[in-house]
């Protein structure tokens, strides 16, 4: 086949991580995969066999904490030592410039450990004058660089040459403005909140948006934990359930009735028809820690007999935010998805699956 | 040639040899017949073509021109010129408030230049008279460069060279930036021109000579 | 001391096993069941024995699926221009889809014929061309519209959250 032919056939690559574990496990990853992948705008559960949400999740729901936009927001105001020693040092902060694609736009984030990470443009980059470096997935010709501060450098003292220069660049040379989703994490101290500090600007608090779903008659694939690529007429593999929970969560009819010639989608054999199955998902800026107290209660669902055999949690991330997991850089090439999925099996087995798109690293 | 072939015997020649001299007429018709008998093959422009002659060279010396001699430059090689060092400027005098009075001249100078800089100058003119001006003297600053550390150096212009600047900062420290892939802002009296380096990489005074061309927009 | 055939595991002198004594449990066993060094015949036991049931936790493992999904998903939106009038219903724009993309296996997943968007399925390989075959579509029934294409990924559970769909005021 000629070349131009043979490009018309290739995809975006792709990556799924499939994890298997236990969760009392000492050596079980799951509450890092959690905490390093900053940034979630949506989670969401399913749990079969389930008609009335338990009130423990529903306490948790409901404590989830709420998160603020902040709309012009210079980036200099986070690289001031007032706002370091405010929040980043106590607790974790996290901010992520809303409504800025980062295949296109300028990007910033603040990471919990107190990284700053700015994405620019070449122009950008060539005026700003802060050393950085180029992004991963450039090319020859590179668009794109990647500008890193970390703001609790000891390296990075009111007077030090960095912080004045960096301070110089981002104030007078050239200054950034975004719109900021901020949310602040800490561990019951007291002090000032991020309202009362950014009072100037037009701060807004949001709560996340919970929606509830009981869904009648869903057929649900069979899954044994110890199988992770399914066995023949017994369970169903990893990658199939993946398949299947995305086809729930948009409500695809999975029917494959002979006379509709819509779609030839199924469910993945073998599965058994559950009465009532209910879902519920929270759309926001939600941070990992909730995410983990989430995940406590779901694992504590099973202390009690049920008749479900397992539950899943699915989180997604932002397709615009310039890191996935840690500080690995994530790109947008055709979809900016970097997502995971927890299944927990009534033995407190659970099954992790992460999903990359193309221009992203190897989730850890 | 033929005259020389055909003449006639001297009589002195032709008394010792015993010979009836002919005359050059009688000669050449003789000497045409017998050709003929003796090729009767040949044509006759064949046989005219064999009588004349060509000249066959047989030996040929080349004069050798001799170039002139270069008579040699009274200057120095770069090598040399450098050890010298005739344009360093000393530690002791590399004091920024000893050439703001060598900016202040060189600010008349660009006035004189542009017919007084008044506020409603076309931008046109006067950037075509910066480009060809010289650069001595101007508090220049970095503002784009692909190199982010040279970004926001300002100084004084003390030498200019082919390739790059040499540029006191107000720290008292000498700077040599390069001019490839840097772009430079001018200002003088509220008018800021841009250079772009790349474009620039002339010696100062073969820029005066040189006529360069606007561009729509250049890409570091 | 040998390994039994039957079972693979390693055995040992049942009177050593008591005893404590390693030494004589280095002995062989007959396979009679009598021991070479003591000559007793108590058997063979096995040297380890599994003690009380506990399962042993299995220990984290991992596989990596490259480029693993057959399918592409797409979220589309149809764009009408010249005002209304057009009804379509789903097999109606399963019938556009399919002389749009033809020869490539599409599925429709889901269609809402208020918002007249539609979730498709397709073939990998044939992301590309149904993608260009959609964007060169300029009308329908004689009049002009467009396919705007929200969101694609190879998981279909990647097109329940977009987060660039998320507005706040």
């Amino acid at each position: 086949m000629s070349v131009p032919l043979r490009r018309l056939r290739e995809t975006p690559r792709h990556l799924l991580v499939c994890e298997k574990s236990h969760m009392r496990h000492e050596r079980s990853r799951h509450a890092a995969h959690v905490r390093s992948h900053a940034y979630n705008c949506r989670v969401s559960f399913l749990i079969p066999e389930c008609g009335i949400l338990p009130e423990a999740l529903k306490s948790v729901i409901t404590d989830i904490g709420e998160y603020y936009l902040v709309k012009n927001l210079s980036l200099h105001e986070l690289v001031t030592h007032e706002f370091i020693n405010t929040f980043v040092k106590k607790g974790s902060c996290y901010a992520l410039t809303y409504n800025t694609k980062i295949d296109q736009d300028n990007a910033a984030a603040l990471l919990p450990t107190g990284k700053l990470i700015i994405s620019v443009d070449k122009d950008t980059y060539e005026e700003l004058g802060l050393q950085g470096r180029p992004s991963q997935y450039s090319g020859k010709k590179v668009m794109r660089y990647i500008v890193t501060i970390d703001l609790t450098d000891s390296a990075f003292d009111p007077d030090s040459k960095k912080h004045k220069r960096v301070l110089w660049a981002l104030k007078e040379k050239k200054p950034l403005e975004f719109d900021f989703l901020l949310s602040w994490h800490n561990k019951g101290a007291e002090g000032s909140t991020l309202m009362s500090y950014f009072s100037k600007n037009q701060i807004q608090a949001h709560q996340p948006k919970a929606t509830f779903s009981t869904l009648r008659n869903l057929q649900c694939p069979v899954l044994h934990s110890n199988e992770l690529h399914g066995k023949l007429e017994e369970s169903c593999s990893a990658q199939e359930l993946f398949e299947w929970l995305g086809a729930v969560c948009n409500k695809v009819g999975l029917d494959n009735k002979s006379f509709s010639f819509l779609s030839t989608c199924c469910c993945p054999q073998p599965s058994t028809v559950v009465e009532q199955a209910y879902l519920c998902t929270i759309t926001g800026f939600i941070l990992p820690e909730k995410i983990i107290q989430l995940l406590e209660q779901l694992c504590c669902y099973f202390d009690e007999p049920k008749l479900a055999q397992w539950v899943t949690l699915t989180v997604h991330g932002f397709a615009d935010s310039p890191v996935s997991w840690r500080e690995s850089e994530h790109g947008f090439q055709k979809g900016g998805e970097n997502l995971y999925n927890f299944v927990v099996f009534r033995n407190l087995d659970y099954w992790l699956q992460m999903a990359v798109g193309a221009n992203d690293d190897c989730p850890p | 040639m033929e005259r020389v072939i055909y003449s006639k015997l001297p009589p002195q020649a032709a008394k010792l040899l015993d010979l009836q001299p002919q005359g050059s007429q009688e000669a050449e018709a003789f000497v045409s017949a017998f050709l003929k008998r003796s090729m009767p093959r040949l044509k006759d422009e064949a046989i005219q073509d064999m009588l004349t002659r060509k000249a066959v060279v047989l030996e040929h010396s080349l004069r050798r021109r001799t170039k002139e001699k270069r008579k040699k430059t009274k200057g120095f090689s770069a090598k040399q010129r450098r050890e010298m060092r005739l344009f360093e400027v000393k530690p002791e005098q590399q004091k920024y408030e000893l050439f703001l009075p060598l900016h202040e001249l060189w600010k008349q100078y660009i006035r004189d230049l542009c017919n007084g800089l008044r506020p409603d100058a076309q931008p046109q003119m006067i950037q075509t008279k910066l480009l060809k001006a010289d650069l001595h003297g101007a508090i220049v600053t970095v503002t784009k460069s692909k190199c982010p550390s040279y970004v926001g150096i300002t100084g004084i212009i003390l030498q200019e060279m082919k390739h790059i600047f040499k540029i006191i900062t107000k720290e008292d420290k000498l700077k040599v930036i390069p001019k490839l892939n840097n772009v430079f802002s001018l200002e003088l009296d509220g008018f800021i021109s841009h250079i772009y380096g790349s474009k620039f990489q002339l010696r100062a005074s073969e820029r005066s000579a040189k006529k360069f061309k606007a561009k729509g927009t250049i890409d570091l | 001391m040998r390994c039994s055939p039957v079972t693979g595991e390693r055995r040992a002198c049942a009177v050593a096993r008591s005893l404590g004594s390693i030494a004589h449990a280095q002995s062989t066993v007959e396979p009679d069941g009598r021991c070479r060094s003591c000559d007793s015949n108590k058997g063979a036991v096995p040297l380890f024995p599994a003690g009380p049931n506990i399962a042993p936790t299995p220990s984290p493992t991992f596989h990596r699926f490259r480029n693993a999904s057959q399918h592409h998903y797409m979220k589309i939106c149809f764009v009408k221009f010249q005002g209304g009038g057009i009804r379509l219903n789903a097999a109606h724009f399963k019938q556009l889809i399919i002389s749009v993309g033809a020869a490539l296996p599409v599925d429709v997943l889901t269609y809402e014929e208020k918002t007249l968007s539609a979730i498709l399925r397709v073939p990998s390989s044939g992301l590309v061309k149904l993608w260009s075959a959609l964007t060169l579509l300029g009308s329908y029934q004689n009049r002009k519209c467009a396919f705007r294409v929200i969101q694609t990924s190879p998981f279909l559970l990647a097109l329940s959250g977009n987060s660039r769909e998320l507005i706040l005021d």
